[in-house]
């Protein structure tokens, strides 16, 4: 018997059980959903991770920190040695900061074009003349992040007395929309820790479209992005004579021609030989993939246990089927038809079912993915990204892998068949 | 030429044995007609069994168109039971889900015949059993005695030298049964297509030029030609 013939007999023998054969499939089915909708997601989240690296960091920059993890514990509960260069944070948390000698230092290794700190610093409000107090903060504006803008645009570094302004505040701060702030002024007061306020001017320059990859609790963002002379001016403005005082959590590290994978990681090591923690956008979006990974594999995992109860759901239903046609069985066997071929039938037969449970879970997880899209986006603002990513690739190989489960699923059904005594089956009435 | 040597059968083990066909020898003209009669559980079924290669003998040889079955291999047993034989069963043994044209083209791709060839020859054999114009009807809506003759249009689709059948009216009140055994004995006419027919029906019996009486597995009786 060709293949031909055997595909369209074994075709043809599951549309006579069509309800079993359907219920069969959806079994399968479920896991194949489970798969494909896992598969989708875990893609949507390596691909926003990597946006969300893309807007937030600079890739020709490190993240440097003092330690060389970010949060050091620094050895369990007892106490610590003391040392000038820890700050705690919560009871037990230790952290050290950089200081001026630390940025000195990296300022100095080779590779490095530049090293900033981190200004980031609290405004007490922020307004205009028509508007009420709102909290904000400001921070150095960097050139080298990808920033989206609503209005407005930025060529290089921000001029001095210059702001970006984050969309939410449009509204707030009394402006009809985004074009309408462009050009406008806008006050940002600052209170000194240890006493004085001080209001700065600052002009509207552009306008910046939250994303939703945006680091930022609740996805709200409340800092304003200003020169980083300025920014350092705040910052200096408001601890200045505190204990903190140029000590940072940590610093950016602009690398030179940093673009280059292999001249960034020369840099990254040279300054991890030194002692510190430093971070590229790739390790952290390396470990952000890794964090998805590990819960896509988790998932997984729960796929396959659905796919093994299913597995046993196409033995169960192929034997049946074999009993239940011990008689055509007997019949083609006596016509000449070898064991072999009777074999084949049977497992293509279970092929079939995994084909078509295979386009159905995968079937129904697109068109879910397609219409839950734009309604998930919604929900967490997610932009114009899309949380399920369908790839044809994986598709293709996982409707692969179940007709391989059902076809394996099909063999011990299709050996009995095959091992059916012809005269026997004839004999029964 | 159909011949048997010493052909037994045992079935079962050790204490409960059933010795089903007893030391048969026979020497039959393979284009004649053929009657095997005897009473029931007498061993009929077991003889054309092993005749059409369905069962092995516990010992003895069955000896058919040249060919020793007892030393071919499973394919080779496959490939004589397709080419060679046509087979006609009591209970019909027609796919009731299935269309008269795809019942007959089982053989048709047992024997792996290229599909643009096929049409014309289940076509063929449906004109000779008379349901050509059934060709696309279920099995499921003939009557018993069409679901036979759509059986002995199986049988013959691939032009089979020997055409077997078991009691291939037992199923059928006696008007139906004449039909198809008159169809039968047709084709032996037309075709020359040798007919080894199993039945209880004397009447059956009496038409066919060789007569095969079997009692408790052995021959009793032999009449009509036999060729030494
Ligand atoms: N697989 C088997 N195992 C044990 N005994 C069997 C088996 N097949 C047949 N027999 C026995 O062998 C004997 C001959 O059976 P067979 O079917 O050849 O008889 P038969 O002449 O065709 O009878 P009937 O006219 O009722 O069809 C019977 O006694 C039957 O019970
Ligand atoms: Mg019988």
């Amino acid at each position: 018997m060709s293949w031909r013939d055997i595909l369209l007999r074994s075709a043809r023998s599951l549309r006579q059980a069509k309800v079993r054969t359907m219920l069969t499939a959806l079994a399968l089915a479920v896991g194949g959903f489970t798969l494909t909708a896992t598969l989708a997601a875990a893609n949507g989240a390596r691909a926003y991770g990597a946006k969300l690296v893309d807007t937030n960091f600079d890739p020709s920059s490190l993240v440097v920190t003092k330690s060389t993890s970010l949060l050091s514990r620094n050895g369990s509960d007892k106490p610590q040695l003391y040392n000038t260069d820890y700050t705690s944070v919560g009871r037990n948390f230790l952290i050290e900061e950089l200081s001026q000698s630390d940025l000195s230092r990296l300022a100095k290794i080779p590779g490095v074009d530049s090293v900033f700190e981190d200004y980031s610093t609290a405004a007490l409000y922020i307004s205009t003349q028509n508007s009420g107090k709102y909290t904000g903060s400001t921070s150095a504006y960097d050139p080298y992040v990808t920033h989206q803008f609503a209005a407005g645009s930025v060529n290089g570094q921000l001029a001095a007395g210059e702001v970006v302004l984050p969309d939410d505040y449009i509204s707030l701060l009394g402006f009809k929309n985004a074009n309408a702030s462009i050009g406008k002024t806008i006050t940002v007061v600052v209170r000194q820790t240890l006493g004085g306020i001080e209001a700065k001017q600052f002009n509207v320059a552009a306008v910046l479209t939250s994303p939703s990859t945006l680091i930022n609790p609740g996805n709200i963002n409340t800092t304003l992005l200003v020169n980083p002379n300025d920014a350092q001016a705040i910052y200096s403005y408001v601890n200045n004579g505190t204990v903190n005082f140029n000590r940072y959590l940590s610093a950016t590290v602009r690398v030179q021609d940093g673009t280059n994978p292999a001249k960034l990681s020369t840099v990254e090591n040279a300054i991890k030989a030194a002692g510190y923690g430093a971070m590229s956008a790739k390790d952290l979006q390396a470990t952000i993939t890794q964090i998805v990974n590990v819960l896509q594999i988790i998932i997984l995992v729960f796929g396959f246990i659905a796919l093994i109860a299913s597995f046993f759901g196409v033995v169960n239903t192929q034997y049946i089927s074999v009993l239940e046609r011990t008689r055509e069985i007997g019949l083609m066997k006596a016509l000449g038809m070898s064991s072999r071929v009777v074999s084949r039938l049977f497992i293509v037969e279970a092929a079939w079912i995994g084909v078509i449970g295979a386009l159905l879970g995968s079937g129904v997880a697109i068109v879910a993915g397609m219409l839950l899209n734009p309604w998930i986006a919604r929900q967490i603002d997610f932009g114009s990204s899309h949380l399920l990513v369908f790839r044809p690739t994986q598709m293709l190989a996982l409707i692969v892998f179940l007709t391989l489960i059902a076809t394996v699923a099909g063999l011990l059904p299709a050996r009995k068949a095959a091992k059916l005594d012809p005269i026997e089956a004839l004999r029964t009435e | 030429m159909i011949e048997t040597r010493n052909l037994s059968k045992v079935y079962g083990k050790k204490d409960s044995t059933m010795q089903a066909v007893r030391d048969i020898n026979l020497k039959l003209e393979q284009t004649k007609t053929i009657a095997i009669i005897g009473k029931s559980g007498s061993g009929k079924s077991t003889l054309l069994h092993l005749i059409g290669g369905l069962d092995r003998p516990t010992s003895g040889e069955v000896i058919i168109l040249g060919r020793n079955l007892t030393q071919l291999s499973k394919r080779e047993m496959d490939d004589y039971r397709s080419q060679d034989l046509g087979f006609v069963f009591q209970s019909f043994f027609v796919e009731p889900n299935q269309t008269c044209y795809q019942n007959v083209a089982l053989p048709l791709e047992i024997n792996r015949v290229p599909v643009a060839q096929r049409r014309q020859k289940i076509e063929e054999a449906l004109k000779q059993v008379d349901l050509l114009d059934k060709i696309k009807s279920k099995a499921v809506t003939l009557s018993g005695g069409e679901k036979q003759r759509l059986a002995i249009a199986r049988a013959i689709v691939s032009n089979p030298k020997i055409i077997l059948a078991d009691e291939p009216t037992g199923n059928l009140d006696s008007a139906t049964g004449d039909k198809v055994i008159n169809l039968l004995f047709d084709l032996h006419r037309k075709h020359g297509t040798a007919l080894v027919i199993v039945t209880h029906d004397q009447d059956i019996a009496k038409r066919c030029d060789i007569r095969v009486m079997i009692k408790d597995g052995s021959v009793e009786k032999i009449e009509g030609v036999i060729k030494e």
